[in-house]
């Protein structure tokens, strides 16, 4: 325990931006009273004598991560540990991928282009920003990759970011390079706003919605043809390469179509917020009509109903553990969803649509064992590896396997056990999260001690 | 006049408590055999039995005689708890959340101590079965809004009627402490969320101003109508007497540190017996709270803290709180997911909280602070049948509870969501 | 001659602003003796002669000689500098929304008239309205230039630089249009309404541009048989924007919003030119190879910048909030020479504050690190390079337009007084409004006016606590009364020394005793700046505004 707090300690203390990390340096690694201390890369680290939950090829007991440049190098039990390497002592502890929310609204300016109904040109990734405390303590509950959502304002929202939370960096750099580009599309009740004592914005039924995607993909085909043409008559015309000849005026370009042109060549995944069986459906029969797949249904309450239908389709789903009763489409919700849809073939994640919950989703998932009687790695999977694949990033993150990105977090037990927390959260073998460096209530009771009154000043 | 039409429901549940219940009858035993038992309030008891009669306990131990005609339960490799008490819900008062014909929850005005949740619990409502099947078979419900949202009631999850589901009727008095910070709170100032510091320090001044002049009066009105007769009644004060009596408890909602003490301070004055509900700030006034010997019930834990507050604030704060020798509760302060009370306490156990106060937070505790600890909270000889079979730690999600027992009553494990799961796994597949 | 003009000069100087029909007396042709001149781009003259003629600098330097024509000014003992820009101005807007297109009332609109924020071809040059006050208070503190543009909204229009002239009159506009102004403000009401929107938006808009330009051009060299474009007033007005011809002055302060502006820059090919850039220092790689920035010196609040919110990740000491906040308004305040140092290029700017607070705050960039010569160039020199009159304006040399303002005491200490500006060559008395305040060195000189009333903003950690304190006083002492949200209470103590300001006030919370909060700061104009300690509560920032009369 001492030779992990010297050691884990003396990491910290050692706040020089690493000229090899593949983020870029941007900024100095201390800017005083507005600046966070940037962890130091994970170019050699290893995590000794822990009980190793993979995601992908089951428990190995009292075993070593070696970490080099960021990435797992090496996971057994006998592995080599080189010199100079920083070492975290595992020993009592367990360690699990990094966990993956597959829908967030955190760091994030803004979640909802709410004027119009259809807004694919709309970009996530435009309005984000790292600083938000909420992201701090989501690191604190092992969560490490986000996939950041538009609001479900619209039926067809905007373009989504999927960041790690690689706090107190640029934002830039809390991209995940190479995740495969989403957008958000909405079904139900948020989308008609019923809770507005008179909507006015088209449409206001369900099948009104079905209108609105027909509509919108049959431009995007128009859209798409439109562009075909022109690519053809540009490549003749720079074949032809006559004197005087006038080149070909590209059609306007319009950054709506040109996402829905993308998920129609299947370059964009389509999240789509569902909560009743019927809608679930017909986004099914859209996304057919229209050639294309929609790569996770969101919440998807009720799609337990239809399990065998997204299996087919080939369609995830990412759901709440035990949330329901809150709405109408929320009615028919039970817990065992997740556990259920798993059973029958669909690739589920759970999800927190919740800076709060985005904390917790360890005792979340836990609840799939619960209600359903999913197994214990099914569960786990549903906060890791099944949201890497949905998200389409399985091959970077999602289980602890030799190449992918040391995205881990440290329990102090079992994550589904009652009193387990997390201790230690890294991202690309740095140390996001220390909780033995990090302000808990502990401590500050600690430096409140002797004072004479308690002020709430004091609790700042 | 009044005061007799709240003793009804209270005979009524008595007589159900003694023994007259339905067709059924309880007559006959059931037992649960070679069972870990967990009383809670004395050690564990490994491959023990616990026979439950007439809807109460009736013995328990390692070496128990069995009635030749008991339905015979075999718990080998289970364990056996009390009945969970959430110490906070509405349930009842809710069905669909955003639905507000079945909504309940808040009255218009702020004083309306006279209002009886009892009255408007649906003993039929959804979110009841599937409560009681996760181990939670007691619970206090209540409304909120105003200053004084009125008297909750102590309830078990089974009954015909409101009536019969009571276990104390009027089991507290809720009182909101005024407070000043951003989300203001309720009653007629709760869409003001952008006023300034100032209008609100100003607000919140005048309604604690006024809450202590309705106590006040409140406490005048019981002496003088204890003196003397024939008068005129009022409602509002007549449902306040034994609560400005210290009689029945004052369930005072409060979480910030101002109004924890602002709280302590109204009951001395008033001389109330007082039970403090929320607390998230509740660590800053743990001495305070143990020395005078206020309970607090805590919850949900499902909530973040400030910005610059420490990550782990709320989830630590009870271990503060019991540390320092505080009785403490949790409520999930929810109806849909009431069942999920022991996980608040278990993120509470990451972060300090002792495992077994945690467990008797859930289950001994509250018995107590609504005076029903001879009745519930624990198994002993003599105390309702209210307990759960389970595989494990109630506190840990992956524990599945295999038998609930509400006053000696086998509760079918067929709720709503039981049901629909059910019927959706029996779906046949497509070729 | 000359000693006639001598003893005139006197009158000259008391007479304050000039009406209109003698402005040709006051137009020159001048010549400044025996100053000091700073020329920004040739050094300084310790003791030189300035001659201006019809409006220009004819010749300046160590060994000028005087045109017999000349008036001539002897300003021994004045330091003399180009004249300051200021390029965040809305002086003269209508505020309500102007109408868009260059017609008469009868012409058909050839586009729908966009709302507020979302017109590119809205040229201020024809709107502008300023008053004879606005233009004395901007000389008073040496300002010679303004650039207008309206400050709302994702386009919002084309900006004009605007002499200080009293002659208010368009003919007298330097330059327009001088740059696309952009931001991230939402429209109300329609798309964009979120920031989402508003980039989405901009972009769109930018590659319709680009199109438009592209196709107009080619109707235009072949228009026979060609189906005619639809006319857009406001893409026609892009086109020179999106072809790098027209610069953009784009409004962003914080990190993230410079890295956003300089991403769309970078996509279209802008010339984008970062306006504010308060957070600078954090963004230093997104700003290298930009157009020169604008920065502004209208610090924001230090919770309200990006890392602000990383204490709820740190351990932090007990009254953190104001020991942090203070460390954090010098990272603020240093952001100019954070700039200089990376080699960033830059002018200085307003914001949003008024002439003369500018100039207090560009002398706490100073103090915060930024060589004074480089802040003068950003005043000066920088400026007119953003705002494309570098050829014209910003330095003292010969054939430039000779903006200048004469000071006593170097222009960018605190101890300076503008006495006199030159714009278009025309001579403007100062009249000084207010007492200078002394040297800060504690005490000493003429008490500052600290009589009025004012409004008390403290940051406690229950929130911000605003007050009302109504002042009288007399001589070094003062007293009144403080009205909160806790009651009136009497002030006490009160005390003023050179520009320290102290005094105390009692107050009772309820249920509690009551405590005694002193309060201790600096005063400046109408603003006051300084600390509040309540006892064992600890110790608060606060700021003060002094209300009109």
């Amino acid at each position: 325990m001492r030779v992990f707090l010297q050691t884990t300690l003396a990491a910290f203390a050692s706040i020089s931006v690493a000229a090899q990390a593949p983020t870029p340096p941007a900024q100095p690694a201390n800017t005083g009273p507005l600046g966070l201390p940037i962890p130091p890369a994970g170019t050699l680290v290893a995590i000794t004598n822990a009980t190793i939950l993979t995601a992908s090829h089951g428990t190995i007991e009292r075993g070593t991560i070696l970490i080099r440049d960021g990435k797992i190098a090496a996971v057994g039990a006998d592995v080599q540990i080189p010199p100079g390497a920083k070492i975290i002592d595992g020993n009592g502890k367990y360690v699990t991928p990094g966990i993956i929310d597959a829908h967030s609204h955190s760091a994030a300016e803004a979640i909802n282009e709410g004027t119009e109904s259809i807004t694919a040109q709309v970009r996530i990734e435009d309005v984000l920003r790292q600083d938000g405390t909420s992201l701090y303590r989501q690191l604190a509950g092992g969560t490490t990759t986000l996939n950041i959502l538009h609001g479900s304002a619209n039926t067809i929202g905007g373009q989504n970011a999927v960041v790690k939370l690689r706090y107190g960096l640029p934002v830039d750099s809390m991209l995940f390079a190479g995740a495969p580009p989403g957008i958000k599309f909405a079904l139900g009740e948020n989308v008609r706003q019923t809770t507005r004592p008179s909507p006015t914005r088209y449409p206001r039924t369900r099948m009104g919605v079905e209108d609105v995607l027909r509509d919108a993909f049959t431009r995007a085909r128009e859209y798409q043809a439109e562009w075909k043409k022109y690519d053809v008559a540009k490549a003749a015309f720079d074949k032809a390469k006559q004197r005087g000849a006038v080149a070909p005026i590209p059609p306007n370009r319009d950054l709506q179509l040109d996402a829905l042109v993308e998920v129609l060549e299947g370059k964009r995944l389509v999240h789509c917020h569902s909560y009743r069986a019927d809608e679930i459906l017909m986004m099914l029969r859209v996304a057919k009509d229209f050639g294309f797949r929609v790569a996770t249904f969101q919440h998807v309450l009720e799609g337990y109903k239809v399990a065998d239908e997204l299996a087919a389709a080939g369609s995830g789903g990412s759901t709440f553990a035990d949330n329901w009763a809150y709405k109408l489409e929320a009615w028919d919700a039970i817990p065992h969803n997740a556990a259920l849809m798993a059973e029958r073939g669909v690739v589920v994640s759970i999800n927190s649509d919740s800076d709060e919950r985005a904390r917790r989703l360890y005792q979340e998932a836990a609840k799939a064992m619960k209600y359903g009687g999913a197994s214990e790695e099914t569960a786990l999977r549903m906060i890791t590896l099944n949201a890497a694949m949905q998200l389409g990033i399985d091959k970077r993150v999602g289980s602890i396997d030799v190449g992918k990105d040391a995205d881990l977090a440290i329990f102090n037990g079992h994550p589904f056990a009652p009193a387990s927390r997390v201790e230690m959260t890294l991202i690309d073998g740095r140390v996001f999260f220390d909780r033995a460096t990090a302000p808990t209530l502990e401590w500050l009771i600690q430096r409140m001690k002797g004072r004479p009154r308690v002020t709430s000043e004091d609790a700042q | 006049m009044i005061q007799r039409m709240w003793q009804a429901p209270v005979i009524a549940a008595l007589a159900i408590l003694a023994g007259g219940s339905e067709a059924d009858g309880q007559a006959r035993a059931v037992v649960i055999r070679n069972a870990t038992l967990v009383p809670v309030t004395a050690p564990r008891i490994e491959r023990g039995t616990i026979i439950l009669r007439n809807g109460r306990i009736e013995a328990l131990g390692m070496n128990v005689a069995v009635p030749s005609d008991a339905t015979i339960v075999d718990g080998t490799g289970l364990f056996v708890y009390p009945g969970l008490i959430d110490a906070g819900t509405n349930l009842g008062l809710t069905e669909i959340g955003s639905v507000p014909g079945g909504e309940d929850t808040r009255e218009i005005g702020d004083f309306n101590p006279q209002n009886v949740v009892l009255t408007a619990v649906n003993p039929h409502s959804e979110l009841i079965p599937v409560t009681r099947v996760d181990g939670v078979t007691t619970a206090i419900t209540s409304a909120e809004g105003g200053l004084v949202s009125g008297a909750a009631a102590l309830i078990d999850l089974v009954g015909w009627t409101p009536a019969e589901m009571a276990v104390v009727p009027r089991a507290a008095m809720v009182v909101n402490f005024p407070s000043a910070g951003p989300q203001g709170f309720g009653g007629f100032g709760g869409g003001g969320q952008q006023r300034s510091a100032a209008d609100r320090r100003e607000a919140m001044n005048r309604q604690v101003r006024q809450l202590y002049q309705f106590f006040e009066d409140a406490r005048a009105y019981a002496d003088v109508h204890a003196r003397t007769t024939g008068l005129k009644a009022d409602h509002k004060f007549e449902a306040l007497i034994p609560f400005v009596r210290g009689e029945l408890p004052v369930i005072v909602d409060a979480a910030s540190a101002d109004q924890i003490r602002g709280a302590i301070a109204f009951a001395d004055s008033l001389k109330l017996k007082i039970i403090i509900r929320g607390a998230r700030d509740g660590w800053q006034v743990a001495d305070t709270l143990a020395a005078r010997k206020i309970p607090v019930i805590v919850g949900p834990l499902t909530q973040a803290p400030g910005n610059d507050e420490p990550y782990d604030l709320v989830y630590a704060n009870p271990g503060v709180l019991a540390g320092a020798g505080v009785q403490l509760a949790f409520q999930s302060s929810d109806a849909s997911n009431s069942r999920t009370l022991p996980y608040h306490a278990a993120l509470a156990t990451a972060y300090g909280l002792n495992p077994d106060e945690a467990l008797r937070a859930v289950t001994i505790n509250p018995a107590r602070m609504f005076g029903v600890a001879d009745k519930y909270g624990s198994l002993e000889v003599g105390k309702v049948a209210n307990v759960f079979v389970a595989t494990g730690d109630p506190l840990d999600v992956r524990t599945h509870v295999r038998h609930v027992y509400i006053r000696g009553e086998s509760i079918p494990f067929t709720d709503r969501h039981t049901m629909l799961y059910e019927k959706f796994r029996a779906r046949p597949k497509k070729p | 001659m000359n000693r006639v003009l001598r003893g005139l000069a006197p009158l000259i100087l008391v007479a304050g602003v000039v009406p209109f029909p003698y402005a040709q007396a006051q137009s020159g042709p001048w010549a400044l003796t025996n100053a000091k001149i700073e020329t920004v781009t040739r050094g300084t003259i310790d003791k030189g002669t300035i001659v201006i003629r019809n409006g220009l600098i004819e010749a300046v330097g160590a060994t000028v000689t005087v045109p017999t024509d000349a008036r001539v000014l002897d300003l021994a003992g004045r330091v003399v500098s180009p004249g300051f820009f200021d390029l965040t101005s809305s002086l003269g807007l209508p505020t309500a929304p102007a109408p868009t297109g260059g017609g008469g009332g009868g012409q058909q609109q050839a586009a729908p008239a966009g709302p507020v924020g979302m017109e590119p071809g809205r040229e201020v040059a024809s709107e502008l309205r300023i008053t004879e006050n606005d233009v004395r208070n901007a000389r008073a503190a040496g300002i010679t230039s303004v650039l207008v543009a309206p400050n709302r909204g994702p386009f919002r229009g084309l900006s004009a630089l605007v002499p200080m002239r009293d002659d208010t009159a368009s003919r007298w506009i330097v330059r327009s249009p001088v740059a696309l102004h952009m931001g991230f403000q939402t429209v109300p009401g329609r798309y964009p309404g979120s920031l989402l929107g508003v980039i989405a938006y901009e972009r769109q808009q930018l590659y319709d541009a680009q199109r438009y330009g592209i196709v107009a051009d080619r109707y235009r060299a072949n228009p026979r048989g060609a189906e005619r474009p639809a006319y857009d007033m406001h893409l026609s007005a892009l086109v020179p924007v999106v072809r790098g011809e027209v610069p953009v002055f784009f409004a962003a302060d914080n990190e993230n919003e410079i890295r956003r502006a300089m991403n769309i820059g970078h996509e279209f090919k802008l010339k984008v030119s970062v306006v504010g850039a308060t957070e600078g220092f954090r963004a230093v790689d997104a700003l290298k190879g930009s157009r020169v920035a604008v920065v502004s010196v209208d610090f924001p609040e230090p919770s309200a910048t990006t890392g602000w919110q990383y204490r709820g990740s740190q351990r932090v000491e007990a009254n953190d909030s104001s020991t942090r906040a203070t460390a954090a308004k010098k990272v603020l305040e240093g952001n100019a020479a954070a700039l200089n140092a990376a080699g960033i290029r830059f002018a200085l700017t307003s914001g949003t504050l008024r002439p003369d607070a500018f100039v207090t705050n560009v002398r706490k960039t100073i103090a915060g690190g930024l060589p004074r010569n480089v802040a003068l160039e950003a005043l000066t020199i920088r400026a007119a390079e953003a705002a494309g009159v570098d050829a014209q304006l910003g330095s003292i040399e010969p054939g430039k337009i000779a903006n200048l303002v004469v000071t006593q005491g170097d222009v960018l200490t605190d101890s300076a007084r503008v006495r006199a500006v030159f714009v278009d060559g025309i001579r403007y008395d100062v009249v000084p409004t207010q007492t200078r305040p002394a040297a800060a060195s504690g005490g000493g000189g003429a008490a500052a006016q600290v009589g009025g009333a004012w409004t008390v903003t403290t940051q406690s950690p229950q929130g911000t606590v605003q007050s009302t304190m109504t002042i009288t006083q007399s001589g070094d002492s003062f007293e009144g009364t403080s009205v909160s949200e806790f009651g009136t209470t009497q002030i006490t103590d009160g005390a003023i020394n050179g520009r320290n300001i102290s005094w105390s006030i009692s107050i009772t919370p309820p249920g509690a005793p009551a405590i005694t909060v002193k309060y201790e700061g600096q005063l400046e104009g109408d603003r006051m700046t300084g600390r509040a300690t309540a006892g064992e509560f600890g110790t608060f920032p606060f700021t003060a505004q002094r209300r009109p009369q």
